[in-house]
């Protein structure tokens, strides 16, 4: 039996990243945002896709790479997560890649940080390591749910 | 097996119906126990369901039901009549088969057989026969519970020719009711079907995707110059519309769903707390979208709850003060502006204002120094705020007092909003509006910056137009708060940019305020241009953003892309403009207050009368409405101008050249209506320049002209005073004159 895994590729500020592609729906590009004042700052804006409204997420800022993504030619990820539909904002889109198990590890010591927590574990595709990332713990994460400006505002008060 | 299920789900639903029906009538026999009609009807329910259970072979199902039916079944013959023991028992009895068919609708199976105490309860209520009763009606006792009552299912006429023989008046309603059962449903299910609420909600998504193209396709048709498209997207627009209509339609519901529990909610209530109380239902056929209607369903049952619990007292304390031992509980609702009102109102003791702002005050709501300028409707209204109770006594009928404020929450998230009157000694009002529908909602889009907005109509009051160089001037700072002088009101301002944080002015460039309505509670909203009104489709924002501090959730518009739609009164909360913040806020400058004193200036409209003449001014007391009509529409009475206007006809004046000719091309002019002695009259004007509100206007040269009461300067331009009163004496007397002329 196929115990083969699939698993989406991308890459932001020339880091490499996977998705299960289970999870993947489609892949946008430069599709048109709208910002959400007082959105959490990960949520970049909500697209319409098909009369969906669907949240983009600046996956940079999440994983806390360093850089502005540039929103006119990025490429938008729809991933189907828990009956919402969500969009990763990514710079380039790589390659769906057949994985098995045992090639996914624990990613290493070495990394450490707020990133550490969204990667389920480590991949090797041709010699490069990519990293695959968690949905659940990713989209969990404050910079995607919780409103910014709700916290400073109660500063205020 | 397909079947079966289909059987078996629509023997639960019936089942559930009949539930209802039998609860219903249990109570309402409590009240009057010798209701025949009641009786049979209660009869027929809980036969239906025994018969049913047969037929599916849920034998502990029908040795309950059975012993209701028996029980019913005497006071049928008349051996028997309800009163409180007998119905408290038969309740838990329909209870118990609400449980069996919950478990039933679960796993397949009736399950355990009922509690045995309630089957010794209710068979002790039988009352026992001799021999002779007993030949009287023999399907009542002769059979077994556990027979199979299948042939009373399948062919109700078998039943009743079991009962033939006898010819006792007793059996005889039981021979008749099947087969009236099966008529009613016959002749029911001609007309009426049953669907499933998930396809409706799925219907009336891909209704929502259908007005969005429409309107996308209407946006683009727009610029066309192809007649074909053109007509056949009109065609389009209004069968959507229609279809729209139609599917809203079949989700509305009556109110009185919401209301069937409370006979027996009351029953209970009496019970345990000794009050009498005669429920009043008014309006029961009030129809609103069954999603609105579930979400009020637990708010309206707590608000009976309380008005039983806190508000009406005890028959002893009510024969003191000289009303009725029993209480009454009006629950009313009605269509009013576009909206569902429901009343929930008592006539018990009433509200102490005095005892909830002690209350307040001891939580920490609100300051001794601020309770004393409270009115009494504002301190009525704390008991809206989290973590209020007034109950000397908590009781568990009423939850723990954390009440109230959920119901406000709940009432609000559906967009609708609670009010609360209450007279000491009289009794209290409990007003709760409610939308008609949620899904498609009107609203107005607005700019501001580069980002569209959609405002809920429901919400919006007016939009107030301040030029740019007039901005500084119109808009006033008290204490780094911005306020508008709105008609001599202090109208407390929030800068949608500032506020959303989107970054900084555009400076120069006229601005729009939108007076809107949050929790009775009027605020501006400045934006940056106002576009159209449109009927938009709610979306939901999605988990991610369910904390957001503003927005309801978003539309799509013509052009394919998103907006949010603001939540009015969540951004007023966000913006701290709500009354208890203002109120503070105020309270703790009063310097401030008083260094800059709003003096009550009147305000007047300003008009263009003609083409040739200057300005005008009209007092803005004077003005009920503006209205823009075609020219083709005004109609000749006696010789002069009128226009059919709400209804009624409303004659027109001309305030420039009265001589000039309607023209005869169609143009649009713009009308004053204006109140007067004798009904309203229209002021004819060629536009509409501004309101302004200006304490130093005068009339600084006396008027040569009828009808005009002078010349002032306002805004840098000289402008006539409009005399209303004599132009409409004026105006009258002619009127007269020529009437009796005529006559």
């Amino acid at each position: 039996m196929d115990t083969k895994q699939l698993i989406c590729t991308f890459s932001v500020a020339g880091k490499h990243y996977g998705v299960v592609v289970d999870n993947v729906q489609e892949v946008l590009a430069n599709h048109q945002i709208t910002n959400i004042p007082l959105a959490p700052p990960g949520v970049l804006g909500l697209m319409n896709i098909r009369g969906r409204i669907v949240p983009a997420i600046a996956l940079r800022k999440v994983l806390r790479l360093p850089g502005e993504s540039d929103e006119e030619d990025t490429i938008n990820i729809v991933i189907n997560h828990g009956g919402e539909q969500v969009g990763l904002m990514v710079d380039c889109i790589g390659d769906i890649v057949s994985v098995q198990p045992e090639e996914i590890e624990p990613p290493p010591e070495t990394l450490k940080g707020a990133p550490r927590k969204f990667m389920r574990g480590v991949f090797p595709v041709q010699g490069t390591l990519y990293l695959l990332l968690d949905l659940d713990t990713l989209l969990a994460d404050e910079l995607c749910s919780r409103s910014a400006s709700r916290a400073s505002h109660s500063v205020l008060q | 097996m397909q079947e079966n299920d289909k059987a078996l789900q629509s023997f639960l639903i019936e089942s559930d119906e009949n539930l209802g029906q039998l609860e219903q009538d249990i109570v309402a026999l409590e009240r009057l126990p010798h209701d025949s009609e009641r009786i049979a009807s209660a009869f027929r329910a809980i036969h239906t369901i025994k018969g049913t259970c047969g037929f599916f072979g849920f034998t502990q199902l029908e040795t309950l039901s059975h012993a209701l039916e028996d029980i019913l079944g005497a006071m049928r013959d008349g051996d028997q009549h309800m009163d409180l023991p007998h119905a408290t028992a038969l309740l838990d009895g329909v209870d118990e088969i609400r449980v069996f068919l919950k478990r039933i609708h679960n796993d397949g199976k009736d399950g355990d057989p009922a509690p045995q105490a309630l089957i010794d309860r209710l068979h002790a209520l039988i009352p026992t026969r001799t021999e002779n009763e007993a030949a009287a009606s023999p399907s009542q006792i002769t059979q077994p519970p556990t027979e199979p009552a299948k042939p009373e299912h399948t062919n109700p006429a078998v039943t009743s020719e079991q009962n033939v023989m006898p010819t006792s008046d007793h059996s005889s309603p039981e021979k008749a009711e099947p087969e009236i059962t099966s008529q009613q449903q016959a002749g029911k299910s001609d007309t009426t079907v049953r669907v499933d609420v998930m396809l409706l909600d799925k219907l009336m998504n891909v209704v929502g995707e259908l007005v969005l193209t429409r309107n996308q396709l209407l946006q683009h048709t727009a610029n066309q110059n192809d007649a074909q498209l053109v007509n056949l997207s009109q065609r389009l627009n209004m069968v959507t519309s229609e279809l729209q209509e139609g599917l809203m339609q079949t989700r509305m519901q009556p109110i009185r769903n919401a209301w069937s529990t409370y006979p027996r909610l009351l029953l209970d209530l009496e019970r345990k707390t000794g009050k009498r109380v005669t429920p009043v239902l008014r309006g029961g056929d009030t129809e609103l979208d069954r999603s609105l209607l579930e979400a009020i369903r637990d708010p309206l049952i707590h608000l009976v709850r309380n008005a039983v619990d806190h508000g009406i007292e005890t028959p002893e304390h009510r024969r003191a003060r000289g009303k009725p031992e029993t209480g009454t509980l009006t629950m009313s609702a009605y269509h009013e502006s576009g909206n569902v009102t429901v009343e929930v109102s008592d006539d018990g003791a009433g509200l102490d204002s005095d005892k909830i702002i002690r209350r307040a005050m001891e939580v920490g709501l609100v300051r001794p120094e601020q309770a004393e300028q409270l009115t009494e409707q504002e301190k009525i209204r704390y008991i809206f705020e989290p973590g209020f109770s007034t109950a000397d006594t908590v009781s568990d009928l009423s939850g723990r007092g954390v009440g109230l404020d959920v119901v406000r929450t709940n009432v609000e998230r559906i967009g609708g909003s609670i009010d609360i009157k209450s007279i000491p000694g009289r009794g209290t009002t409990l007003k709760l509006k409610i939308p008609l529908t949620l899904a498609i909602v009107p609203a107005l889009i607005v700019r501001c910056l580069h980002q569209r907005f959609a405002i809920p109509q429901v919400n919006l009051m007016e939009v107030v137009y301040v030029e740019a160089d007039r901005l500084e001037k119109d808009i006033e700072t008290v204490h780094d708060a911005l306020v508008y002088r709105l008609r001599g009101r202090l109208l407390p301002l929030v800068d949608m940019r500032s506020l959303m944080q989107m970054g900084d002015k555009e400076t120069h460039k006229d601005q729009f305020i939108l007076v809107l309505t949050a929790d009775q509670q009027e605020f501006g909203l400045l934006v940056d241009d106002v576009r159209d009104t449109e009927e938009i489709v709610v979306k939901p924002l999605g988990r991610l953003l369910k904390d957001n501090p503003c927005f309801a959730g978003a539309t799509i518009m013509g052009d394919g892309r998103v907006a949010l739609i603001l939540d009015v009164k969540s951004t007023a909360d966000f913006a701290g403009v709500t009354r208890h913040e203002r109120k503070l806020r105020q309270l703790e400058n009063p310097l401030d207050a008083e260094a800059k004193p709003i003096r009550a200036a009147e305000s007047y409209l300003l008009v263009r009368p003609d083409d040739s003449t200057g300005r005008s001014a009209i007092a803005l007391s004077r003005v009920s409405r503006l209205e823009e009509i075609s020219t083709d529409l005004i109609e000749y009475s006696a010789g002069r101008e009128v226009i059919q206007y709400r209804g009624g006809i409303l004659p027109l004046i001309r305030l420039g050249d009265a001589n000039r000719s309607t023209p005869s091309d169609q143009e649009i002019i713009r009308i004053v209506v204006q109140p007067t002695d004798f009904g309203e009259v229209g002021l004819v004007v060629n536009d509409i320049i501004d309101i302004v509100s200006d304490d130093e206007a005068a009339i600084q040269q006396s008027a040569q002209t009828e009808g005009i009461l002078g010349a002032g300067i306002l805004q840098g331009h000289v402008t006539d005073f409009i005399d209303c009163e004599a132009l409409f004496s004026q105006f009258h007397g002619k009127h007269r004159s020529e009437d009796s002329n005529g006559h």
